[in-house]
């Protein structure tokens, strides 16, 4: 199988990780002075950019040779996973 | 020694894991998936589809009554009550303990609701050695319950841990594990979206009508009475049914989640009320499970036990069922971060798991585990 499929899903899982960086960034600004929160977006941060070491790790060695998958419901799991990462009440 | 069975399924997983062993499946209206040429096992995913909009989990068959697609785990065989012979307070004493007698640090989840506040009052008033409890909780118990947070904040000897933070993500706690699950499932699990959907009336009417009108199917209906007689007593309402159904084919699967905040070595929750003595006690008390039309009578033999203990009047008159799902967001979180993505949890505690989790495909699944899992489809 060429590599279509993981490019496409590699752009979809830095998509959705680019939104959710976006928004902690503009609540570390939002929050500069409220130490609790400050401290919390700056794990979460943190915490998002290991997730994003491990899923690309994960998809790089990924062996397939059938294309379904990777296909939208995989991006699916990560979108939940993403956003139980940044849950803010968690 | 026996091979473990399946305790827990991660449906979206799973389904390609039914593919790679040759199982026909298709979609149901749950996330678990029909299996084609099962037609009673569908039939009991089609009941959870009656009494809930987004039926999720596996289901189980106590009774061992019905042909199941793959091999999964019962702890509890169902066994019909005889006579009712402990009361609440007789059996809670009895399931301490017996959870004592491991010798071993307990943990406790609380969350403030009533089924883990029933527990905690339980180990406060029959633990002998109250220093062998850990109560672990997080900001959510403390706004659920207040009054009992503060109460328990001032026993000596009582050890208190907030579970919340990055605590739950690295703890390596000693002991066994305990939840108030189990309790719902024996209770009915009397969700208060259902109660708004069919009102008190609507729980007492004859589970038939609701069954025929959901499906228009009395095939499906006709399943139902031969599957209801095997819970030993008459099942006529519809609140009666739903505690069956849950109390026999749904119990497994809280604890079973929960166990994915501990880390793989660590036991598997054990939840509290999952133990005979409480189930017959419910069996014998169905009547009580919902007493009045006032929602808030739901599981009032909990919080009079509550009561007893607190005396806290608010507590007992207002609080009502609520789905603490803090454990639940923190599992979610734990499983994304540190890589505890699972196929299926086996009833000794193996995970099963690929190593590029969650892209899954048939190569890493038999690069990993090869034909060592055909046992567990070969029913």
């Amino acid at each position: 199988m060429n590599n279509f499929y993981k490019t496409s899903t590699a752009y979809k899982v830095l998509d959705l990780i680019n939104v959710e960086r976006e928004l902690l960034k503009s609540e570390l600004v939002a929050y500069s002075k409220d130490p609790v929160r400050y401290s919390r977006r700056f794990r979460m941060l943190i915490n998002l950019a290991q997730y994003e070491v491990n899923i690309l790790t994960k998809l790089q060695n990924f062996y397939t040779d059938n294309a379904d998958d990777l296909k939208t419901l995989m991006v699916d799991i990560i979108a939940t996973e993403i956003k139980s990462l940044v849950d803010r009440d968690a | 020694m026996h091979n473990p069975s399946i305790l827990h399924t991660t449906p979206v997983y799973f389904k390609k894991v039914l593919d790679y062993h040759n199982i026909s499946h298709f979609p149901s209206k749950s996330s678990i998936p029909y299996i084609s040429e099962y037609k009673e096992y569908n039939y009991l995913i089609d009941i959870n589809s009656v009494f809930s909009n987004s039926p999720s989990g596996d289901v189980i068959d106590r009774t061992q009554s019905i042909a199941m697609p793959f091999k999964l785990h019962i702890a509890r065989p169902w066994i019909v009550p005889l006579s009712n012979n402990l009361s609440l307070d007789e059996s809670m004493n009895k399931r301490v303990n017996e959870l004592s007698d491991y010798n071993e640090k307990i943990n406790i989840f609380w969350s403030g609701g009533i089924d883990s506040t029933a527990v905690v009052v339980a180990f406060l008033l029959n633990c002998k050695n109250i220093s062998q409890l850990r109560i672990l909780y997080s900001t959510s118990s403390m706004k659920e319950n207040p009054a009992l947070f503060l109460a328990l904040s001032s026993i000596e000897q009582l050890e208190m841990m907030e579970f919340s933070g990055d605590v739950y993500l690295n703890q390596n706690l000693d002991g066994i594990f305990i939840t108030g699950d189990a309790a719902d499932d024996l209770t009915a699990s009397l969700d208060l979206s259902f109660y708004q959907e069919h009102g008190f009336d609507g729980c007492k009417q004859p589970w038939q009508d609701l069954f025929y009108n959901k499906t228009q199917n009395s095939n499906f209906v006709n399943f139902c009475e031969q599957f209801f007689q095997k819970s030993g007593r008459d099942i006529t309402t519809v609140l009666e049914a739903r505690w069956w159904f849950y109390t026999n084919c749904k119990i497994q699967k809280f604890p079973a989640l929960a166990s994915y905040i501990l880390q793989p070595h660590q036991p598997l929750v054990i939840g509290f009320f999952d133990f005979y003595d409480f189930e017959h006690f419910m069996f014998w008390n169905t009547d009580s499970i919902l007493s009045t039309p006032d929602y808030s009578s739901y599981k009032n033999q909990l919080k009079k036990y509550i009561f007893l203990y607190d005396k806290n009047n608010n507590y007992f008159k207002n609080k009502t069922k609520f789905n603490s799902n803090q454990l639940l967001k923190y599992r979610n979180k734990k499983i994304a971060l540190l890589n505890q993505n699972a196929i299926m949890l086996l009833s000794d505690g193996t995970r099963i798991k690929t190593d590029n989790l969650p892209f899954l495909s048939e190569h890493d699944y038999r690069l990993k585990y090869q034909n060592s899992l055909d046992y567990l489809f070969d029913v």
